[in-house]
């Protein structure tokens, strides 16, 4: 495997009041995304604490996104 | 509440050695408030040790569990399995904690995850300050609610001393003189007659000074035969 064949993973912590939504709609207008992204639904970004990148990091993801 | 402050992790990681199971226990009551060494930072401090041990290449299994508080044998109880099964217990509570886990588990071998700090309060978001030496000998009846055993510099029983500056001490212009803080207090509530009296040496016995300190309440305790 090349260093370009290499799927990153990561986790997009998504508030459900607007990332989330945006992520829905897109996928309602058939919008396509990598499929490597993994979107976790959360109440508000203020639900994050450290421990959740942490947790995603120690399973193994290579990144964390926090949107909202 | 007892404040503390998490130990550098290749500290704590020096403490625990190569052993293969390490039991991260948390304690639900002071250091939990100062975030020191409550049930989030015990799994943070177990995901940040499994991290680096990977890192090292030699991964630990490391588990983590909270308990009401580490000071009191019932809560300890409740604990017994998972620390029998550990070989070696990081102890995220005060010194008090690290203790009561050694005596009550005499075969465990317990390390302290924290320097525990001192006596305190949060004064503002993530600001704690010393307020309380438990010397054993109140005094704060005398001095208007201001401690000038914990708050200044000398412990000074007939201040301010010739190093208050501006209101502050010399030790460091960001500390307040603990006797200034006394004379105002005293002044806003017409009371500074109190200083006139000079304060004879402390004993010093009912603190450190006396050795370790016992209380020991005869109304509380349960009779021989119960216990």
């Amino acid at each position: 495997m090349t260093d370009t064949d290499y799927e990153y993973q990561i986790v997009a912590y998504s508030c459900t009041y607007c990332a989330y939504n945006a992520a829905d709609l897109a996928g309602g207008l058939r919008m396509q995304y990598p499929s490597q992204v993994k979107i976790v639904e959360i109440p508000c970004t203020g639900r994050i604490d450290i421990l959740l990148p942490l947790k995603a990091i120690e399973a193994g993801v290579d990144g964390v996104m926090v949107a909202g | 509440m007892i404040t503390a402050e998490q130990k550098p992790l290749a500290e704590i990681q020096g403490l625990l050695g190569d052993a293969k199971k390490v039991l991260v226990v948390g304690c639900g009551t002071c250091v939990t408030v100062c975030f020191a060494g409550g049930d989030r930072e015990a799994q943070i401090m177990a995901a940040s040790l499994r991290m680096a041990s990977k890192i090292n290449g030699h991964p630990q299994e490391i588990t983590d569990i909270t308990v009401q508080r580490q000071c009191e044998w019932e809560y300890l109880d409740e604990i017994e399995k998972e620390i029998a099964d550990a070989d070696i217990v990081l102890s995220l509570g005060c010194g008090i904690g690290v203790q009561a886990i050694a005596e009550h588990f005499p075969d465990t071998w317990v390390v302290p995850g924290l320097n525990t700090t001192f006596l305190g309060m949060p004064t503002e978001q993530g600001v704690w300050e010393e307020r309380c030496a438990a010397c054993g000998d109140c005094i704060l009846g005398l001095t208007g609610g201001i401690c000038p055993i914990a708050r200044c510099s000398k412990s000074l029983l007939n201040g301010p001393c010739g190093g208050s500056e501006d209101g502050h001490c010399e030790i460091d212009p960001e500390v307040p003189c603990a006797w200034q803080l006394i004379y105002d207090r005293l002044e806003s509530k017409g009371k500074l007659d109190l200083l006139l009296e000079i304060q004879p040496p402390k004993d010093w016995s009912k603190s450190r000074d006396g050795g370790p300190r016992k209380i020991v309440r005869q109304d509380l305790r349960l009779i021989e035969d119960e216990a």
